[in-house]
């Protein structure tokens, strides 16, 4: 059993992700690379160096600092970085003056985590609140995962596992003993699926029915994206699903936002949706009401 | 207006009564019987409670900041004199220069410094002048028994104060001069009764009908309408200036519920007599002042009590102004539906009611004041945030504590390197510390004596006051001064307590944390380094000043900050309760509110080691440095909750929240702040801004004259504010989903 892993963040009084006040725990590391994905910072399992250009001032104190050869200026100041070159050592983040780089991802031991969690108990307790296992994809992490969630549930938490349903059915079956509410993300219907997120739809599928015949309980999460996975088909596909599964207590649609793209940039990759503007409100809503029909 | 002549022939005839009496009870009261009829302002006829004031260039007052019982203005003197230069005879100037220079000697302000001086001290008197505090004379905050005011009425204190007369002959002249002061209370009725008689007669105004009516009946017997005791404690407040309303909706909950269930009167006639209250509040405009408390343990009426607290928060919804500083005070089983009122009218962005927890208070105001549960139910905050016990005790804050000077002159050897002077003790040279121990000790022994000078103020305050005055209007209600024949100064006060207000907690906090982690611990510079750094406020070593900004810092449940936080706290609370106890006062506790002067004394602070530049505000009261709470409101309360509250008579936290969350997840939001009350937290500023308002509001203040914002310990129009304190407020975190 690992007890540590990889968290890139904890998120105090989170509020749209699982019932109550809840703290949030990401875990790094996804199998899926869904091209419109908000938290790329998340994707990859280790600890990685981003880097905002626009708060550079071409001071080169990373330059000098750095052993592993990763920052490199040219004769106009201008600063590239060799990310792949990076072994997050973090020598270049203590005397960059203007905080534009950064590392995300921190080893963290699981009671460490649940400690930090648990700082907030007293306002689970008044709101029916808990912690969310997320990420990235927190099962990528299973047994850093499983070890969180057993001391969780030592400290009668509430756990909620959000993930992307690619589980295999074995680890499937422990993690349901300490999970109480999966959101679950379902995110296209059909052969776009592998398109969009790289990974089979019917895996996903596959989960869903083994948590409901487990006797689990579900919050379907669909992330929308206008001219992507709006389908009338996916829609019904929802919609079937709500009415083929009581274990479905809800189902939320999650507009696209592109609240992402800088992430992209900072990390140093390539990000296909650069021109995608934020959903609506209104189309929120109109989305909304297609899954209600 | 008066005119000069009319004000000088004023002074004049003050003067000779001051002069004719020499027992200081008579003696105020006589000053009362003519000063308060000549400083009523007359009714406007859409006035619906009638009470305005103006003080003159002489006079007598219980509380007003600033004139700090006997007053004199010898500027405005000295104006009018030469105002009025060919015009009056050379006897009549010869005269007023006399009586300046008899009130250069007498008035209280500088009987206080002239004793202050003599004992060998000096103190800054502003706020922006060099030193770790500062202290000025007044009285301020009592807040006395309204309830006892209203259901006894005038005659009934008269009655009361007859039969203790009889029983304490030594005491006559105060007894005397109380009797006295009820009946100015009543000649300040029958002023305005008769001016809402003239203006009726002229306009035919129901309300002013009405107004007279409750006002000539209020002379004599105690308020038996609503509109009666509202009037009777205007008029009474207005005189006194009584600046800070307590529990209005124990002194008039009844009153409201006899009119509305038993006379028909509709709510909205009761909330349009609420808002011509609230007009004169606005136009006292002390808005530091102006607390009115509802909700609350220990109230006689409860029931009666939150039905008006209901519609005194409807009123603050629809009036949206800076005053009252309306103030909820919350308990466990409390009425929910007065909780969802209060978090509706603060989700309109009204920033009131502030919300107290009476399940954190009333066991710390036991401790702190060492009172019974009875009485710690009867602690009020007024002003920006000070406590006193309603009726029971005095708890004047006149002076300030800049704790991170402190610390800047402490890393100095006792030099203060804005001011350019040696200030303080030589405690040792920052390569000298050996630890961060022998630094935290350093501070310490150069704080200590900024404390106690305050202290020894403040007893002079009390004393120098008590020798000149009775302060009848206050003693009149009073839980002890009739019982006891003496004023409230003078022995009839059951607790002479008194707080100081401290400023830069939290910037010292951090600052001290930021130096333990990187000098001592990390070792990554010398302090020696570090102070350079911070002199040359960061020039070139930018940095330095971004790994002062990551190291740990309050506001985010981080120990390693909070134990910190916690120990600055509890260190300034003990120094002021010992320097209290040196002085002789009851209690003597710190606050840690704030009136802007986070920002103003910031001005005068080099650049500190939490990451602030120089001359930038200090994080205010006990909210976090400014930007530095990261980590979730959950984090931010948490921190807030781990002070210890046995030792401090106030504080102030600051939480802001975006108008989108607490209206997608109100319920959340409401559940974090029950918590919060319920588990250690002492009060909530609840701010809550759209996303945008406060920097729209920078760009074009004309669209946003409505939007109020909370300073720390009072609220402002933000357009209203300097630009420093427009980016401060700009610069708090704000929590939203």
């Amino acid at each position: 059993m690992a007890a540590e892993g990889i968290v890139f963040d904890i998120q105090k009084f989170c509020v749209h992700d699982g019932p109550g006040i809840r703290t949030a725990v990401f875990l790094k590391g996804c199998m899926m690379n869904c091209i419109w994905c908000h938290n790329p910072e998340s994707i990859r399992r280790n600890p990685e160096l981003a880097f905002e250009s626009q708060k550079c001032i071409s001071c080169q104190a990373c330059a000098a600092a750095c052993k592993q050869g990763v920052h490199h200026f040219d004769a106009a100041g201008n600063h590239e970085v060799n990310f792949e070159k990076c072994a997050a050592c973090q020598a270049c983040i203590h005397v960059c003056p203007t905080r534009c780089l950064k590392i995300f991802g921190e080893k963290m031991n699981a009671h460490a985590v649940i400690k930090e969690v648990l700082k907030d108990q007293k306002y689970f307790k008044s709101s029916g609140g808990g912690v969310t296992f997320t990420g990235g994809e927190p099962t990528v992490q299973y047994d850093f995962l499983l070890e969180m969630m057993k001391v969780a549930k030592e400290n009668n938490l509430h756990v909620c596992l959000e993930t992307n349903g690619i589980i295999f059915s074995e680890k499937l079956s422990h993690l349901m003993s300490y999970t109480d509410l999966f959101l679950i993300d379902y995110k296209a219907t059909g052969e776009i699926h592998k398109i969009l997120t790289g990974v089979e739809e019917s895996f996903v599928r596959q989960t869903i029915d083994s948590i409901h015949k487990a006797g689990g309980k579900m919050i379907l999460r669909c992330p929308i994206v206008e001219g992507l996975n709006d389908s009338e088909e996916h829609f019904a596909q929802i919609r079937k699903f709500k009415s083929q599964y009581s274990s479905i207590l809800n189902v939320e649609i999650m507009a696209y936002h592109a609240s992402g793209l800088h992430k992209w940039e900072s990390l140093g990759i390539d990000y296909s949706l650069k021109k995608m503007a934020s959903a609506t409100p209104e189309m929120k809503k109109y989305w909304e009401a297609k899954i209600a029909e | 207006m008066k005119t000069k002549k009319e004000e000088l022939d004023y002074v004049l005839a003050f003067t000779e009564i001051y002069q004719s009496e020499s027992d200081i009870y008579l003696r105020e009261a006589k000053c009362l019987q003519w000063q308060t009829p000549q400083i009523l302002v007359p009714l406007e006829k859409d006035d619906l409670v009638a009470g305005r004031m103006q003080h003159r260039f002489v006079g007598f007052s219980p509380q007003y900041g600033g004139l700090y019982t006997y007053f004199f203005h010898e500027d405005k003197v000295e104006e009018a004199l030469s105002g009025l230069k060919g015009e009056l005879s050379e006897e009549y100037v010869t005269k007023m220069k006399e009586i300046t220079a008899f009130w250069e000697e007498e008035k209280t302000l500088n009987r206080l410094n002239k004793r202050f001086h003599e004992m060998g001290y000096s103190i800054g008197a502003g706020y922006h002048e060099p030193g770790i505090s500062n202290s000025e004379g007044r009285l301020a905050g009592t807040t006395v028994d309204l309830d006892k005011l209203i259901t006894l009425g005038l005659d009934g204190l008269k009655a009361e104060i007859c039969a203790k007369a009889k029983e304490n002959q030594q005491a006559k002249n105060f007894y005397q001069a109380l009797l006295m002061t009820v009946d100015t209370i009543a000649d300040a009725c029958n002023y305005y009764e008769k001016q809402a008689q003239t203006l009726y007669a002229l306009t035919k105004k129901e309300s002013l009908f009405k107004m007279a009516e409750a006002l000539h009946s209020i002379q004599t017997r105690a308020p038996q309408s609503f509109l009666e005791g509202i009037q009777l404690l205007w008029v009474y407040a207005m005189i006194s200036d009584l600046m800070n309303y307590g529990r209005m909706d124990v002194a008039l909950g009844d009153l409201y519920v006899k009119d509305i269930d038993v006379k028909g009167i509709d709510e909205e006639s009761v909330i349009a007599i609420l808002e011509s209250v609230y007009r004169h509040m606005l136009r006292v405009h002390k808005i530091h002042d102006s607390r009115v408390i509802i909700g609350g343990k220990g109230r006689r009426n409860e029931q009666n009590a939150d039905r008006f607290a209901m519609t005194i928060m409807e009123t603050s919804r629809r009036v949206k102004e800076v005053v009252p500083q309306l103030t909820l005070r919350y308990y466990t089983g409390m009425d929910e539906a007065v909780f969802d009122k209060a978090l509706a009218v603060n989700a309109e962005g009204c920033t009131y009611p502030i919300i107290y927890s009476d399940d954190t208070n009333i066991p710390a105001v036991m401790q702190v004041y060492g009172v019974s549960e009875k009485e710690a139910e009867r602690y009020l905050p007024f002003g920006c945030g000070e406590y006193v016990l309603e009726g029971a005790s005095v708890g004047t804050p006149n002076n300030g504590v800049n704790l991170l000077k402190a610390l800047e002159i402490t890393l100095h050897n006792g030099y203060d390197p804005y001011w350019k002077k040696q200030l303080g003790l030589k405690t040792g040279e920052p390569d000298s510390f050996k630890d961060f121990e022998d630094l935290w000790k350093a501070y310490q022994r150069q704080l200590r004596p900024s404390v106690e000078k305050p202290a020894i103020h403040k007893r002079l305050n009390y004393d120098v006051a008590a020798e000149q005055a009775g302060y009848l209007q206050i003693s009149l209600l009073m839980d002890d001064c009739i019982s006891r024949g003496k004023g409230i100064l003078n022995g009839g006060v059951r607790y002479e307590n008194a707080s100081s207000e401290v400023f830069g907690m939290i910037s010292a906090a951090d600052s001290l944390t930021a130096i333990k982690k990187l000098v001592f611990d990390e070792k990554r510079y010398t302090l020696k380094e570090l102070v350079e750094v911070l002199d040359s406020n960061f020039e070139g070593r930018e940095d330095v000043r971004q790994e002062l900004l990551v190291a740990p810092k309050y506001g985010n449940d981080d120990d390693y900050a909070d134990e910190i936080a916690c120990r600055v706290f509890k260190n300034i609370a003990d120094l002021t309760i010992e320097a209290g106890k040196m002085v002789g006062l009851n209690h003597y506790n710190m606050v840690s509110v704030n009136n802007s002067m986070s920002a103003e004394w910031g001005d005068i602070c080099m650049a500190s080691a939490c990451g602030r530049k120089a001359g930038a505000p200090m994080a205010n009261a006990n909210s976090a440095s400014i930007g530095a709470d990261k980590n979730g409101i959950t984090a931010l309360l948490n921190s807030m909750s781990k002070f210890d509250n046995n030792v401090h008579v106030g504080v102030i936290n600051n939480v802001r929240f975006t108008k989108e969350l607490f209206a997608s997840s109100y319920e959340k939001v409401k559940a974090v702040l029950r918590t919060f009350y319920e588990n250690g937290g002492v009060q909530t500023n609840i701010g809550v801004v759209g996303r945008d308002d406060l920097e729209n509001a920078m760009k074009t203040p004309e669209k946003y004259q409505n939007l109020l914002v909370r300073i720390g310990g009072f609220s402002a129009r933000f357009v209203e504010l300097s630009p420093i304190i427009q980016n401060e407020i700009l610069l708090r975190t704000t929590y939203g989903s």
